[in-house]
This record gives structure tokens, sequence and C-alpha cells, in this order.
């Protein structure tokens, strides 16, 4: 039991202010309504007091419009850059079930290293373009504590393996990539440390359909060799569905509707999942 | 007999936004129960509820009001109109089996995976997976040169007998089956008998929604109608 019914990241009343704020918009409510911006001083709420919790093996779907902050909340999770407030644990991190945004430089380091892996919507902020494949994936191995040069190199060559990259390919520069090739690479750098959460931020994007089958094919394997739980953003409601047994959807900074993602599609409660689905599908 | 299924004033109402809120009922004032082992055919007009009122045992749809007891082997007795989305999600794989009337088909897997996931998802290993996964597609007559192609571009026959293969290759406590035989020939229509046989003589529950009535006669212990919104049992 125990494992099964706690979730391994709970992530509560979690808000991003892009800009300073003033004493309209430090208080949420007094945004207007249905809107991220405020009119005063001009910041962006881009998340409005998110929760959520995800589970050991589960792949959590995040639909929403261009904007609503989805990037915004992957990338408060993965620390690059601080939350405005609220809370996150990790139920298996040694130091207990401590908000994870209060620790110390040096901690959050250690969680980003050990215990998550990323994947950017932009693969120009998840990989250096410049250097090698095999160097990237290396980076995170030795962010990770591991040294052996040998080591990391024939690990990196498994990883690139694994995406399906060949390995003579690895010490060439990503930015020589097409774009999928990319994703992959960025998929196996974040797989590098073994992490138990995975943050996939539009991961097939732009991508053609055949590649797309291939990385989703990968992101399922992943899910069922490893127990990875997985945060998957996506405009795609096709690969949410394909994904994702729960989703959560969007709008303006926050969370208008949870569910099973089928019950999201085939019933979905809000105004603007109705629309949403109804547009997209 | 024991009871596996009791439905209790069931009702779906859904509430369409863009239209001024407009209500639209999919079912109400549904009751019935089924007992383990038994076969339970629902007919009735297009429109009249009836894949609504399977949608809100597999919980696809949201119940709007009513109760749908259910004695799970994990839970003990449980309401699946309120029960929580983790268990919802543990049940669908371990205990209940859904074919849908429309194929929401994945359409990025290939046709042997979509089977064989769903022994994986129940914790079988990959090569027994792979086995079973084949002899439920030759079962079902899925061609061979099929089994390694994506299913966005099979038949409407083709989806429904892969869908079924996916939803027949594993032995659950309660299976729901939305119009299984619509559009199939004959010969595929007696694969799907057959299997409903081996399937309920292991002990599957099922509930299944026809137009076919010489085929649902067939196969069920009882029917059930839906008129005018009421579901009533038919006489035998
Ligand atoms: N570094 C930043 N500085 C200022 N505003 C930002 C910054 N990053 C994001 N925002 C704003 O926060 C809001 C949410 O952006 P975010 O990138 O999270 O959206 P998204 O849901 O990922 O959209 P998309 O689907 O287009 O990727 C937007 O209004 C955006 O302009
Ligand atoms: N997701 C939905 N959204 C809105 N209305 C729906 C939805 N599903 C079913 N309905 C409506 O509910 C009624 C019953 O539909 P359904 O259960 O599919 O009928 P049947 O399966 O008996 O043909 C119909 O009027 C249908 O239009
Ligand atoms: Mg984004
Ligand atoms: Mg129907
Ligand atoms: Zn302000």
């Amino acid at each position: 039991m125990g494992n099964e019914d706690r979730p391994l990241l709970a992530v509560r009343h979690l808000m991003k202010r892009f800009g300073k704020g003033c004493a309209t918009c430090r208080n949420p409510q007094n945004l207007p309504s249905g809107s991220s911006h405020c009119p005063h001083c001009g910041s962006v709420l881009a998340c409005n007091d998110i929760s959520f919790d995800l589970y050991e093996g589960e792949i959590l779907g995040i639909v929403g419009e261009s904007g609503s902050g989805k990037s915004s909340l992957v990338q408060s999770l993965y620390f690059d850059s601080p939350v405005t407030s609220g809370s996150a644990t990790i139920a298996t991190y040694n130091k207990g079930p401590r908000n994870i945004f209060l620790e110390s430089a040096q901690q959050k380091r250690y969680i980003r290293n050990h215990l998550m892996g990323m994947v950017y919507q932009n693969p120009w902020i998840g990989l250096k373009m410049n250097f090698s494949s095999g160097g990237n994936i290396a980076e995170k191995l030795i962010a990770a504590g591991d040294f052996n040069v040998r080591a990391i190199r024939s690990r990196a060559a498994d990883l690139l393996d694994h995406v399906e990259i060949p390995i003579t390919r690895m010490d060439e520069a990503p930015a020589h990539f097409s774009g999928g090739m990319q994703q992959r690479v960025q998929i196996s750098k974040a797989l590098a440390n073994k992490p138990p959460i995975l943050l996939l931020d539009e991961v097939t994007t732009g991508l053609d359909l055949s590649v797309q089958a291939r990385v989703l094919d990968l992101i399922r394997r992943i899910q069922r060799e490893n127990r990875t739980a997985m945060l998957v953003v996506s405009h795609d409601l096709g690969v949410i569905r394909m994904l994702c047994d729960r989703t959560l959807v969007m709008k303006q900074g926050r969370c208008i509707e949870a569910g099973l993602t089928d019950q999201i599609l085939e019933d979905p409660q809000h105004t603007y999942t109705q629309l949403l689905v109804h547009s997209l599908l | 007999m024991e009871e596996l299924l009791h439905v209790d004033h069931l009702e779906k109402t859904f509430t369409i936004h863009q239209f001024n809120d407009k209500k639209i009922t999919g079912c109400r004032n549904i009751h019935f129960s089924v007992n383990q082992g038994e076969f339970l055919g629902i007919t009735g007009q297009s429109g009249s509820g009836k894949s609504t009122i399977i949608k809100c045992i597999y919980r696809t749809y949201l119940p709007s009001n009513g109760h749908i007891h259910y004695a799970s082997d994990r839970y003990g007795r449980i309401d699946l109109a309120e029960a929580s989305e983790r268990t919802m999600l543990r049940l669908r794989k371990e205990e209940i089996g859904y074919v849908s009337q429309f194929l929401s088909i994945m359409p990025r897997m290939t046709a042997l995976e979509f089977v064989m996931e769903s022994l994986l998802e129940m914790g079988e290993g990959e090569a027994a997976a792979r086995m079973r996964a084949k002899a439920m597609l030759t079962h079902f007559n899925l061609r061979e040169v099929l089994w390694d192609t994506y299913p966005k571009t099979f038949s409407g026959g083709e989806k429904l007998r892969l869908n079924l293969a996916r939803a027949m290759v594993r032995q659950t406590k309660l299976l729901l089956l939305d119009e299984p035989t619509a559009s199939l020939d004959q010969a595929s229509k007696a694969s799907v008998k057959e299997r409903i046989q081996e399937l309920k003589q292991r002990g599957t529950t099922m509930i299944g929604i026809f137009h076919d009535l010489d085929f649902m006669e067939s196969v069920v212990d009882r029917t059930f109608r839906l008129q005018n919104g009421l579901l009533k049992e038919a006489a035998q």
C-alpha cells in the first residue's frame, strides 16, 4: 500500500507572478475576471493558486490555451525562476515533507539533479546547442555526482541509444539535428539521472506525425519501465488522450477543471473546457 | 445469486454553456441490478440514453444524480457515482472493461501494441502479452499485415474488432459493451459471440447495448428496454 496512495509530488496554492505586483494584484481576487494581467502595474499572474497531486507512475496532463501559464508552472517546479508563493512537497525527498520552494539553493540543486528531469518546450533552452549531444548528457550526469569519464560516456551512449539517436552522432552538436532529434536528446538528458519525476513541456509540438509517434512511444515505455511520474503539458488533445489518465485544464493562470481525461474530453463541465474540446477535437 | 451492480435513481443531465446553459437529458430515473456472472442486454431507440448509462458506470460521464453501487474485489461495495478518480482508474485497470460505440482509438500506437497494452497494464509480462494479443487479433480475424500499423486508417469494422480484441483479451470482472456488433459481418459476429461465451463461462459479468436483437437474445440472460426515459425489464 503506502506508496500507491501517497502523492509523490503535492503542489498547493502555487502562485507565480511576473512583475513587481501592486496593492491591487497582490490579492488576485482583485484582477478583472478572466484575466491574468494587472491593469494597474502590468504584472502577469502566470500561475494563480494551482494545486494538484502527482502519483508514482502516473502521467498527468496539463492543457490550456497559449499564455495560460503551463510553461510557467513546470518551470517554477524546476526552480528556473522563484515562485511568488505556495508550496510543493516530494514524498521521497530525503529531508522529509518540506516545502521545496523554501529550501536552500544547494538543496534545490540537489532536487533538480536527483529527483527531476525537464524537457523544455524550446530545445534551445534545454540544450547547449553547440556542445556535443553526449556532452549535454554528461553535464547532467556530472551534476548528479558522477565523475567517472568512461562510465559517463557509456551511460550517455546507452541513453542516446534508448531514444534511437545513432551512437555515431554522439559527438555532434544538437544544433545540427532535426527538431525531433533535439527533443529526443533533451529526453535522454532528462532521463540521465533516473529521476522519479519528469516534466515534459510540449515535447511533440512541431514534430511530424511519425516522429511524434516515436517520442510518444518512448514516453510510454519510460512510464512502464521506470514507473516515472510525469507532468505532460500539451496543446494537442490527441497526445493528452493517449498519454494521460488524468488532466488539468488551465486558463489565465487558473486551474478551471480537473478530472479523468476521457471525462474532460467527453463530458467537460466548464464553459471554457467545452469550447476547447469542441474546437480541438 | 450475488448482486454485482445496483444502479439506483441514476440521472445524467448535460449543461451546454455555449447555448445559454441549455440542458439535455441523457438519462433519468434509471434503476436496475445485475448479478454476478449475468449478461444484461439493453435495447432502445437511438438517443434514448443507453450509451449514457454505460458511460456513467465507466465514469466517462459524471453522473448528475443517483448511485451506482458496485461490489469491487479491491474496495468492497463502492458507489461508482462518487468514487475518486484514482479509484476509478484502478478499477478500470483491474476490474472493469469497456468497448465504446464510437472508436476513440489512439492513433499513435500500432494495433498489436494497443492490444498488448491492456495486458501490460494488468501486470502481465511483455512476452506473454505479445502472445496473447496476437492470439486475440487472430481470433477477431484482423489481418496480420495490419498488426504493426497504426489503426488510424483502419476501416470501421477493423477498428471495432481491434477495440473488441483489446477489451476481451483480458478477463475483467465486469465488461461494458456499447453496440459491439454494429457494422460487423456474420463471421466477425460469430467470433464476438464465441469470446463472450468464453468470458461468461469464466465468470465475467456483462452489460451490453444492442440493436441486433437476434444476436442479443443468443447471448444475454435478461433484457431491459429503454423507452420514454424509463428502463423496463422485457418479458422473457
Ligand atoms: N519571463 C517572463 N517575464 C514576463 N512574463 C512572462 C515570462 N514568462 C512568461 N510570462 C507570461 O506569463 C504568462 C504565461 O506564460 P507561459 O509561457 O507559462 O504560457 P504557456 O501556457 O506555456 O503558453 P504556450 O502554450 O504558448 O507555451 C504569459 O502571459 C506570458 O507572457
Ligand atoms: N456528451 C454529451 N453531451 C451532450 N449531450 C449528450 C452527450 N452524450 C449524450 N448526449 C445526449 O443524451 C441523449 C442520450 O444519448 P445516448 O446515451 O448516446 O443515446 P443512445 O446510446 O441510446 O443512442 C441524447 O439526446 C444525446 O444527444
Ligand atoms: Mg508554454
Ligand atoms: Mg449509443
Ligand atoms: Zn498590480
